[in-house]
């Protein structure tokens, strides 16, 4: 048996209809978005319009225009981070951050002064939003959470934040990547101003996809600078967005399989996935909490979360059992810090990191029947 | 023939996504290097359904550039 259960990493499978979407592409349209007018390159354009209607649809956008292409979550985190500060800003974020967060922002405090605040999550994951808005100063520029730990799967409460970042009149940036796709977003009710996300996780499409969201109103600095088929004949970049912020060839095969994916989700409803993979994920965390030697980080069992787990077995070193598990049982898991030490400080895996098993609405109760099984015999070695 | 310019392709492929959806006369054409505009991709549109196009773009929020008019032999 072959169980995949590394879906934060990227999901797979697909979609029938994604593999479709991209093999038609490929095959009958092939051509380049936005800069000619002829019918291929029309309907390459028109792939790309479908892809901001559909996530503009799926996160509550009030206009697809706000929906930049970028090319994975990374970077649309980085044109967010240094397209917002300025020498002399302050920035505030949580201690359950992935590094496509922690590493911009170094950089930027690094090279221009930028300073920053780590808020820090309880060992369960949970982020108390008074602890942001107490660390918010008079130059805080950005407030920058990420939604479903990429570690235990646990969901920051976006609302609140915020709320509170409105009020101050604070930006407010979601790192979106474990979640678009699986747990419901609204831009607007939740007072986000910045989302970035990627195409081939949760939205179901492939790698070299991602994006971000920008309030209306909020300008950026262009983080990629380049040719966009149009105002050609100016030396600088269109301040129109979205050109103002991409540059350079979509990945246009890519994105018509994010529109299939999008499509695909939009039908079965996000809370209907969401609650399908809570389904298998607390099948999953109540299995194993019953293993003796087996130690789970995040909340009790019960609470839930995003479709990630995170497990160690005492003794055992994790890449070890993550190779086991692959070899011996034909389970493909991720192992080690995951890009996140300081989630892993948080929830008291750090510095020997976990292996962490992911889930998505493909995954069958037998799977993680089977799943549950094969960890026991290797923890009973 | 009448034909719209845009500001951006963005705009150009929301407009013949609009016009479509609203069973009017609407085709992305190269734009005529005589016009000058910041989009390659003009809208051809059938005359008499122009006011109609221009209202339905405005209350899309389709931003436009301009409006022109050309012999046909300008295409």
């Amino acid at each position: 048996m072959k169980v995949y259960l590394d879906n934060s990493a990227t999901s797979w499978p697909k979609p029938e209809e994604v593999y479709r979407a991209v093999d038609h592409f490929a095959r009958h349209v092939g051509a380049n978005a936005g800069r000619s007018a002829y019918e291929e390159a029309i309907a390459s354009g028109r792939v790309l319009l479908e892809a901001r209607i559909l996530i503009a649809q799926l996160i509550k956008a009030s206009d697809p225009a706000e929906i930049v292409l970028a090319f994975n979550a990374t970077d649309a985190l980085n044109m967010a981070i240094k397209g917002v500060l300025e020498p002399g800003d302050h920035v505030v974020t949580t201690s359950m951050e992935h590094n496509a967060v922690m590493r911009p922002l170094n950089g930027v405090a690094r090279r221009t002064g930028v300073t920053f605040t780590i808020v820090q999550a309880e060992p369960t994951g949970f982020l108390d939003p008074a602890k942001i808005a107490a660390a918010i100063k008079p130059e805080t520029k950005l407030v920058i959470v990420n939604h479903i730990s990429n570690l235990i799967g646990t969901e920051a409460p976006l609302a609140e934040i915020g709320k509170i970042t409105t009020d101050k009149g604070v930006l407010f940036l979601v790192d979106a990547a474990q979640s678009a796709g699986n747990t419901p977003l609204d831009v607007q009710k939740m007072g986000i101003d910045l989302l970035a996300f990627t195409g081939h996780k949760a939205l179901l499409g492939f790698q070299g996809t991602g994006g971000l969201y920008v309030r209306p109103g909020v300008r950026l600095k262009p983080w990629r600078e380049g040719g966009t088929g149009s105002e050609s004949e100016m030396d600088v970049q269109p301040e129109m967005m979205p050109d103002a912020l991409e540059a350079g060839t979509a990945n246009c095969h890519g994105w018509a399989g994010v529109c299939a994916g999008v499509k695909h989700i939009l039908e079965l409803g996000v809370e209907t996935i969401q609650a399908q993979e809570w389904r298998l994920t607390k099948r999953l965390l109540e299995g194993l909490a019953e293993i003796p030697r087996v130690k789970l980080y995040g909340p009790d069992p019960s609470v839930r979360r995003g479709p990630i787990v995170s497990f160690n077995i005492e003794g055992m070193d994790g890449g070890q059992v993550g190779y086991e598990l692959a070899e011996t049982y034909g389970i493909m898991s991720r192992t080690g810090l995951h890009c996140t030490p300081h989630a892993h400080k948080t929830v008291g895996s750090f510095p020997e990191g976990s292996v962490r098993l992911s889930l998505s609405h493909f995954n069958t109760a037998e799977e993680i029947d089977y799943t549950i099984e094969s960890i026991r015999k290797l923890a009973a070695e | 023939m009448t034909v719209i310019t845009f500001p951006s392709t963005y705009m150009a492929l929301s407009a013949e996504k609009v016009v479509k959806s609203a069973g009017l006369e609407g085709k992305l054409i190269p734009v005529p290097r005589k016009i000058s505009t910041s989009c390659g991709m003009a809208l051809r549109l059938a005359e008499h359904q122009l006011d109609q196009v221009l209202a339905l773009l405005d209350e899309a929020g389709v931003e436009i550039e301009g409006v022109y008019e050309l012999a046909d032999k300008e295409r």
